[in-house]
């Protein structure tokens, strides 16, 4: 069938994919042009794993029809950052912070712009409204601040602080 | 070398009392030699993490029997979860003496004993962070250490019955009991092998046959051993991104955050604390909050400190100069917002109107109808001069860098140095009232009741242009720079080109039916406040009607215009904001708060709105929701008289000009800073005390009955 390229991640294992849905990756795209979009041959995706890299395929077929994003656009980069993320994205985002994790190290590896920065305002959205404790709690943190530099910390984080 | 100094305490103790402090071994300085040995059993075995037999002193060996299983099923379970990850590089040797899993788990049951779960059989909760802290002594660990935890055992077993030997003939009957307890180590031991087996046999299965022996594991346990698994398997799941991602993602993750949550970000970690802390994110925020720049001394002092930033930066009280920035910015937000400030108050002009106001930061200038116009000090309050020269009321006024220059009943403009108070020049020219006046770099523009309006070089101090046109007074004037727009009784607005040779007259904007009182300029759009209650919007080039905003009631005393914002505010009480490129009302402040009166000034403040009112308060409004805030001001004698005629505001400070028609408030300016510390501790500490109440920002709303007043010189 044309229009079909093979992946094969990590874990050796084989996935195949349509062409038009993995260009939205730059390097997946860069990579079939400079070795040709022979559909014998495999694309070696060494950094992410089989289960992770269904995942992105799955969010790509999602956006495979969306208007490419131009990085330079002024308007643009004004209406990520007042953005949320959408709907379908959020939902496709629920998983634990584990996968969260290998999607935002795979987005970037493979630098899908858009996913990147969806993974990265869910993460952002968990920090969001917590107190420092909760913060700790939600990522497993280890509070490793000594007793005087939480007092001092805590004075220099307040919003009253001095001039 | 331990063993010899333990004899020889030995010795001593037997010969004074044997059997002493059976139950308490471990904190008596005074032991028996059996309890000793019983101890030293138990410290090996705390080593190995069989941590309840040191218990088992005084419970019976079923019990302690029963505990021992439970802490080995639970290792079982451990070593189920620590094994795919760990096992898969390297399958553990059969051999239990030399395979390290069955070591791993023993830290985590000595931190459980710690923590008082001793004696329960099955009742261990284990936090997160103590497995957090049993990973991290695992992997410290070397493996070749490990076995060594397990090898002496054995052999502390036959030093054991040697040592007994020596001390049968004191406690005979003692020594069966300890005997017992060493069968239970060897036992325990062989039960770890035997987990190690059954983990061996869980390996060798398929996945799906894993999922089926866990799934019937999870059905034969406890429901407490099920929440064990869920408090082992949990963190697994967590991951510490900002710490764990490459620091670029990491800063990618913390720029979507706002202010107040990198504020909490910073204070969570130290890796976190780096990072939250970077200045371009600071920058970002800055810039997205329309700071466009922060003091160069303090940006020089953080290039000075970058240079030498260790990775420890912990402690030393200089962060970002963006942050620092941001952080001050947000401290005067909260003082407006809730800070408890107490105004300066500085009293002038007897009793007559104050009818014009410019602040600059510094410097206050106010003008009035008693003739005089007055430089204040903002900071100090302090009255530096009286500008005395005029020999009619003062109408409007503007000021720049040291330029003060008035406009006057008495149909002159004059031109004032500001530092020194002495009147530079005298413009004649208008043949009645100048009511009303525009600055644009070195030219101002005046408006007048003789129908036209001037145009004056300041460096020169001459008329360089008369416009004539308007058939009634001359209301308002805006002027940029190159285009001059003009309100006036005859309900027309008009736009001028002075530069332009000949007619200047570009257009003039026919739509009101009553006086026009309000302009705004932007450079491209006119919006027009009228009598008739209509505010409405032009194009600048054209001279178009784009939009009529109907909707006040009465006359729209005050107009400011932000991006295409528009704030009204109306001697209907009303104020009203719309959108200038729809021509819709966005919304109008309706709270029950509202003025109760006709609104006479207002100005956009950052995130807020500030409003006066004929009615005696000033409010602050929240700009985009526009919900109410506070009254920053309430006179006492806002029942009887007292208003407030004027308001302007800086950053920090907001400056009214207060008084009454009637004598019952006396004519003066009221300085409110709110770049003020103490004002702010002041606020944290009534919040705490009030959290979130409207009764609260009642209590912050200033009194004037206990201000000391300042002397004007």
């Amino acid at each position: 069938m044309p229009g079909l390229v093979t992946l094969v991640s990590q874990d050796n294992q084989k996935i195949e994919v349509e062409l038009n849905v993995i260009r939205q990756s730059k390097v997946i795209s860069g990579m079939l042009q400079d070795l040709g979009e022979d559909e014998d041959t495999e694309y070696p995706i060494p950094n992410v794993s089989h289960a992770i890299l269904k995942k992105i395929i799955e969010w790509c077929e999602e956006h495979k029809d969306d208007a490419p994003i131009d990085d330079e656009d002024p308007n643009y980069q004004e209406k990520k950052r007042t953005q949320e993320v959408p709907r379908w994205d959020a939902e496709f985002l629920k998983v634990d912070q584990g996968t969260l994790f290998e999607i935002i190290l795979a987005a970037n590896y493979l630098d899908i712009g858009r996913l990147l920065d969806f993974a990265c305002m869910t993460v952002a959205d968990q920090i969001r409204g917590k107190t420092p404790e909760e913060i700790r709690k939600h990522f497993n943190i280890k509070n490793d601040f000594t007793e005087e530099e939480m007092e001092q910390i805590k004075k220099e984080n307040e919003w009253c602080e001095g001039n | 070398m331990r063993q010899k100094r333990e004899k020889k305490v030995t010795v001593k103790d037997d010969a004074a009392k044997p059997t002493r402090n059976r139950s308490r071994p471990s904190k008596i300085p005074r032991r028996s030699p059996l309890s000793k040995m019983k101890e030293r059993v138990s410290s090996r075995l705390e080593s190995f993490g069989l941590h309840s037999l040191r218990q088992g002193n005084s419970s019976s060996s079923g019990n302690l029997n029963l505990s021992a299983k439970n802490e080995a099923s639970k290792t079982a379970l451990q070593n189920v979860h620590d094994m795919p990850s760990t096992s898969k590089a390297s399958p553990p040797p059969a051999e239990p003496e030399t395979t390290s899993s069955p070591t791993a788990p023993s830290i985590g049951s000595r931190k459980r004993a710690q923590s008082g779960n001793i004696n329960s059989t099955s009742g261990v909760s284990t936090t997160p962070d103590s497995f957090r802290k049993r990973k991290l002594a695992f992997s410290r660990d070397s493996p070749s250490k490990l076995p060594d935890a397990k090898k002496p055992l054995l052999e502390q077993a036959t030093t054991l019955s040697d040592e007994q030997e020596q001390t049968k003939s004191h406690i005979p009957r003692l020594k069966l009991k300890s005997k017992s307890e060493i069968n239970l180590i060897i036992k325990e031991d062989n039960k770890m092998g035997h987990i190690d087996s059954w983990l061996n046999a869980y390996q060798n299965f398929t996945e799906e046959d894993q999922r089926i022996a866990l799934e019937r594991l999870i059905d034969n346990s406890t429901h407490k051993n099920i929440r064990f698994m869920r408090d082992v398997i949990e963190p697994r799941f967590q991951r510490d991104f900002i710490s764990l991602l490459p620091p670029e993602l990491a800063l990618h993750v913390l720029s979507k955050l706002e202010p107040k949550d990198l504020v909490s970000a910073t204070q969570t970690c130290r890796t976190w604390r780096q990072l939250a802390d970077d200045n371009t994110i600071w920058r970002q925020k800055c810039l997205e909050e329309n700071v466009k720049e922060c003091s160069t001394p303090i940006l020089k002092q953080y290039k000075s400190w970058a240079k030498t930033r260790t990775p420890e930066i912990v402690g030393e009280n200089i962060h970002s100069p963006w942050k620092k920035t941001i952080m001050r910015k947000k401290r005067i937000e909260k003082v407006w917002i809730e800070g408890d400030v107490t105004p300066l108050e500085l009293v002038g002009h007897d009793d007559h109107v104050v009818t014009c106001l410019q602040f600059d930061g510094q410097r206050i200038v106010s003008g009035s109808d008693d003739s005089t116009l007055k430089v204040w000090n903002a900071k100090t309050g302090h009255c530096q001069s009286t500008l005395i020269g005029h020999t009619g009321g003062v109408w409007c006024l503007e000021m720049k860098d040291d330029w003060i220059v008035s406009g006057s009943t008495d149909r002159t403009l004059r031109v004032w140095s500001a530092e020194t108070g002495k009147c530079i020049e005298t413009l004649y020219g208008h043949c009645s009232t100048v009511r009303c006046m525009a600055l644009s770099g070195n030219q101002v523009v005046s408006g007048s009741r003789d129908n036209t309006l001037r145009v004056w070089d300041l460096t020169t101090l001459k008329c360089t242009a008369v416009l004539v046109g308007h058939f009634a007074a001359v209301r308002c004037v805006c002027f940029d720079g190159k285009k001059i727009v003009s309100g006036s009784y005859d309900n027309t607005v008009k736009i001028w080109d002075p530069n332009q040779a000949g007619n200047k007259l570009l257009h003039t904007l026919q739509g009101h039916t009553m006086r026009v009182y309000s302009l705004q300029f932007d450079g491209k759009h006119v919006v027009s406040g009228s009598l008739d209650t209509n505010i409405m919007v032009w194009d600048a080039d054209t001279g178009t009607l784009l939009h009529t905003l109907v909707g006040h009631q009465s006359l729209t005393s005050g107009m400011e215009l932000r991006g295409k914002t528009l704030v009204s505010g109306n001697a209907d009480s009303f104020v009203k904001i719309w959108d200038i490129e729809t021509g819709l009302l966005v919304r109008t402040l309706d709270d029950k708060n509202k003025h109760s009166s006709a609104v006479t000034s207002l100005q956009y403040c950052g995130k807020f709105i500030v409003t006066s009112s004929d009615d005696g308060t000033v409010k602050l409004w929240n700009a985009e929701t526009g919900e109410w805030i506070r009254d920053l001001v309430s006179l006492d004698t806002r029942q009887t008289g007292g208003v407030v005629w004027r308001i302007k505001a800086s950053e920090t400070k907001l400056v009214c000009a207060v008084g009454s028609r009637n004598g019952t408030e006396l004519t003066k300016l009221l300085v409110l800073n709110f770049d003020d510390l103490a004002a702010a501790k002041r606020a944290s500490h009534s919040q705490s005390a009030l959290p979130g109440t409207s009764a609260s920002f009642d209590a912050a709303a200033i009194n004037f009955n206990s201000l000391g007043h300042v002397n004007p010189t």
